[in-house]
């Protein structure tokens, strides 16, 4: 290769590490606030716990295995698959993985003789999918890296609509679980039937207050709005799966900044290295210039002697 | 005018949104505005969209937030939780964006089957973007 050829690679490689480095940095700080939103969903879970424990309980027993997002459908024909995918790519294996894990469990329920509906969160999946000749039920973009409340409940009313109305029977997520950043695992969850557990269950601490909160002396008489606990009961129980949604779509976010981070820091250190070796493969195209020209001069001036 | 003061928190999906001492609050459940002053009695209860005033103690601040939904619960040792899918100041209030909600609100609820739980909740859906413009009349007439 000649100089010039070498100096110029050395050039867009310098402009690529520049940008990675750029990304790299982006993601890091995106990544801390990311993880802030994840980790702020969670007293706001377990007080909607309680408050559902509060109306399951007003409404009588058995009101609550009657809502039904609890149902179990006696037949499931037709699964629901939601993957959780970023907008962007550049981030390493990130929407491959989520990828690769929905398609498996899906020729896996269609080779059981089951129907399977795709819905799918973030560009990348909705064009990849679009790509396979899926046909997607539902396609959510343009807030992967920063969801709300809102976005959850779009995706949520969507979900639950079509598994009350018996067009799905069952609804799995994919989505990339946040263990730290630099380690993202696939977590595959059932959304729908929503387990009861979910709803009334859950950590120890909350238990054990209610269950003293119901041990204290005589019970006050409590004000519904609506009047009957069983219709509030019925608006509680369907922001679980909201609530399930939203917090995978936050650690997906989460996770896509860390994966990004690595991705770009890995792609930096790369760059560092095809660098040097480029710089190194200039000097020697350099060096043998200079030996030829002065074995040209040497030649030349032996031709004259 | 001055109430006793009592705690009360908000919180949202998003994080915390308030929490301290207030004198009363006023909001809007599914039957009507509600004011909540201390020792209320114990309440569990279904927000509309609608505007949440909290009444700081001692100097008579009010902090007026836009709620777009959500539970109060008035617990037995009178705290008060108010949990909302949304809060932000009234100042941030969007008449254009709740608007286009409408609109897109409307869609579904026109692509919806009627009888079908994707048709209900389309219809909840429109009646708390409809209560967010009409929020709108009400804060603009101020």
């Amino acid at each position: 290769m000649a100089q010039s050829d070498v100096k110029a690679r050395i050039g867009s490689v310098q402009n690529i590490r520049k940008i990675t480095r750029a990304m790299e940095m982006v993601s890091a700080a995106r990544l801390r606030k990311a993880e802030d939103r994840a980790s702020s969903l969670r007293p706001y879970a377990d007080a909607l716990r309680r408050m559902t424990r509060q109306a399951a309980a007003a409404a009588g027993a058995g009101e609550l295995q009657s809502q039904p997002v609890l149902r179990t459908h006696d037949q499931e024909n037709t699964v629901g698959l939601v993957l959780v995918t970023a907008d962007r790519g550049l981030a390493g294996a990130f929407n491959s993985q989520i990828l690769r894990a929905g398609l498996n469990r899906a020729s896996e329920l269609e080779a059981e003789g089951k129907t399977v509906t795709f819905y799918s969160s973030g560009r990348r999946g909705v064009s990849s999918l679009t790509f396979r000749n899926k046909e997607l039920a539902g396609q959510y973009t343009g807030f992967t890296d920063a969801p709300s409340a809102r976005n959850a409940s779009d995706i949520a009313d969507d979900l639950v609509g079509a598994f009350v109305d018996d067009k799905i029977d069952r609804v799995e997520v994919f989505y990339n679980s946040y263990i730290s950043p630099l380690v993202q695992e696939v977590r595959q969850e059932t959304l729908l039937p929503l387990a009861a557990a979910s709803v009334v269950g859950g950590d120890d601490d909350v238990a054990d207050e209610s269950t003293a909160e119901e041990s204290k002396g005589p019970k006050a008489m409590v004000e519904y709005e609506p009047d009957d606990p069983a219709e509030l009961l019925a608006e509680l129980v369907p922001e679980f799966v909201q609530v399930s949604l939203l917090r995978a779509l936050l650690e997906s976010a989460a996770s896509e900044h860390g994966a990004r981070m690595s991705a770009m820091r890995s792609a930096s250190e790369n760059a560092a290295d095809v660098i040097k070796n480029l710089t190194l493969a200039m000097n020697r195209a350099r060096q043998a210039d200079i030996t030829q020209e002065i074995m040209e001069i040497v030649a030349g001036a032996e031709a004259l002697n | 005018m001055a109430y006793e003061p009592f705690k009360a928190d908000v919180l949202s999906p998003g994080g915390q949104v308030f929490s301290g001492e207030v004198q009363q609050i006023s909001t809007r459940t599914v039957s009507g505005e509600l004011g909540v002053l201390r020792k209320h009695q114990p309440l569990l209860g279904r927000l509309e969209a609608g505007e949440l005033r909290l009444y700081l103690p001692n100097d008579g601040e009010v902090k007026r937030l836009v709620q777009t939904g959500g539970y109060i619960q008035v617990a037995g040792d009178g705290g008060v939780l108010l949990l909302v899918d949304e809060a932000y100041p009234v100042e941030d209030y969007d008449r254009a964006q709740a608007e286009a909600d409408q609109q897109k609100a409307a869609e579904r609820l026109d692509a919806a089957e009627e009888g079908t739980e994707q048709h209900r909740l389309a219809l909840a859906g429109k009646k708390r973007a409809d209560a967010l413009v009409k929020l709108g009349d009400k804060l603009e007439k101020r």
